[in-house]
């Protein structure tokens, strides 16, 4: 790839997002201005425009730069790194957008993020926390269809108390008849209802699919459950004390479980026996 | 040097956090997690360099009402130094012994549970457990896309993907190559 960027960013905006701040600067007003509505959408609306910019740009946790190279390609960069080219806008700002929400995940003050599904079930939030390709949407996508109340199908965000609050973007299903491989459904689509609350976490779900398991929990105590959630709590490094305080406040009390499943609709109707056993 | 007969916790560089009957140790250096049992949390707290190991047996002793040998405070001790969360190192008194042989031995004779240090090592960029977006399957080998997992190849539509079409993808990441999954 050649190395033709410009460095000459002279637009910039600082936006403020659970406590991140974010630098988003570009030479073009227009890009700018697609990036900033871009990143209202892909934060669900929560985040501030800081108006001072220049005062604001002392206390910046992350920078991007978005333009396009000599040869009108997209490019972004992240820091003072080069990440990515594209040709595509919407593959570009699908990259930007998800970009975008990491790094609020990881210097965000306000709350923890965990990447995870979450739904709530008898007012408790369940947390399911997977990596990527591991059937965590299809889980919560069939949770929802069976009545559960949809938080998030990507970060479970945790606050200071151990309480989940809702981060309520469309579903990303995996759908390989459309562009990109993966469809965006909103949750009244599966018929379900979208958590506004925060709420407590009633149990944690470790589980992925394994073609023709069968759901057979174990419990797993507060201290494996931390264990198993460190590699997808999002800023563990960037603040680990307080990761580890608040996934501490939101695990006691809550019922751990780990066990392969099956497939998603065959499995739900067990899990959901499950936790109306132990949720109280 | 550390005093074999009288161990010393390690306390820089590690973030301490006391769930419920165990003990989650962070250690910044290594990058590694750490979650202590009851019995390998009590000895680790009772390490302060003054305390002996027959010492440490008793406060476990009180602790769990039972009788406690210095083996226990030993095997505890062994974890603790291989994983550094010991000042220094001390000598292994099972050295030439697997820790399977170790905990049978032991644990037949315990009436407490054997120490136990379970470690995992935390993946240190936070797009590890993401999804992978990526534009050609040469950002499998990108800095920054390094998380894309040898099993997940760029499908045509810009996504790492291990997954579509239903199934795990087959194909490995090769860079340059024709980025394909069924």
């Amino acid at each position: 790839m050649k190395e033709t960027l410009r460095e000459d960013f002279d637009r910039k905006v600082v936006v403020e997002s659970f406590g991140a701040r974010i630098l988003l600067q570009s030479s073009s007003k227009e890009l700018l201005e697609m990036a900033v509505k871009r990143a209202y959408s892909a934060l669900l609306g929560q985040l501030t425009i800081i108006e001072n910019t220049e005062d604001a740009e002392a206390g910046i946790d992350y920078r991007f730069a978005l333009d396009f190279d000599e040869e009108g390609e997209w490019y972004l960069r992240e820091n003072d790194q080069k990440t990515n080219y594209g040709g595509s806008e919407f593959i570009f700002f699908k990259y930007f957008d998800s970009m975008l929400r990491l790094r609020v995940a990881e210097n965000a003050h306000d709350r923890v993020f965990v990447h995870a599904g979450v739904v709530g079930w008898m007012g408790q939030a369940v947390m399911i926390p997977a990596t990527s390709f591991k059937g965590k949407t299809t889980l919560v996508a069939e949770l929802i269809r069976n009545g559960a109340e949809y938080y998030s199908d990507e970060y479970a965000l945790l606050d200071a108390n151990g309480l989940v609050h809702p981060f309520p973007r469309n579903l990303t299903l995996r759908d390989q008849d459309v562009e990109l491989g993966v469809s965006s459904v909103a949750p009244e689509a599966l018929g379900g209802r979208v958590g506004r609350n925060a709420i407590s976490v009633g149990a944690v779900l470790f589980t992925e699919y394994q073609d023709g398991a069968a759901w057979d929990p174990v419990r797993m105590t507060v201290g494996q459950g931390i264990m198993e959630t460190i590699p997808h709590t999002i800023p563990v490094h960037a603040d680990t004390k307080n990761s580890l305080e608040v996934l501490n406040k939101a695990y006691k009390g809550a019922i751990i479980a780990k066990s392969f499943r099956g497939d998603a609709k065959r499995v739900c109707p067990e899990i959901l026996a499950f936790l109306d056993i132990h949720l109280n | 040097m550390n005093n074999s007969q009288f161990p010393t916790a390690r306390k820089s560089g590690l973030v301490v956090q006391d769930v419920p009957d165990e003990v989650l140790i962070f250690d910044l250096e290594s990058n590694k997690a750490h979650c202590l049992n009851l019995t390998a949390a009590t000895v680790w707290k009772s390490c302060d360099g003054k305390t002996s190991v027959p010492e440490i047996a008793s406060i476990l002793e009180k602790q769990s009402g039972k009788n406690v040998s210095d083996d226990i405070v030993w095997l505890a001790i062994d974890q603790l130094n291989e994983n550094s969360l010991l000042e220094g190192k001390t000598s292994s008194k099972f050295s030439g012994q697997s820790r399977r042989e170790v905990i049978k031995k032991i644990g037949l004779a315990s009436v407490i549970a054997v120490p136990v240090v379970a470690s995992l090592v935390a993946p240190k960029n936070a797009m590890a457990n993401v999804s992978c977006v990526c534009f050609s399957s040469d950002d499998c080998g990108f800095p920054g896309f390094e998380t894309c997992t040898s099993r997940n190849c760029c499908n045509m539509s810009g996504f790492c993907a291990a997954e579509v079409g239903g199934g795990p993808c087959a194909n490995p990441c090769t860079p340059g190559a024709t980025p394909f999954c069924p």
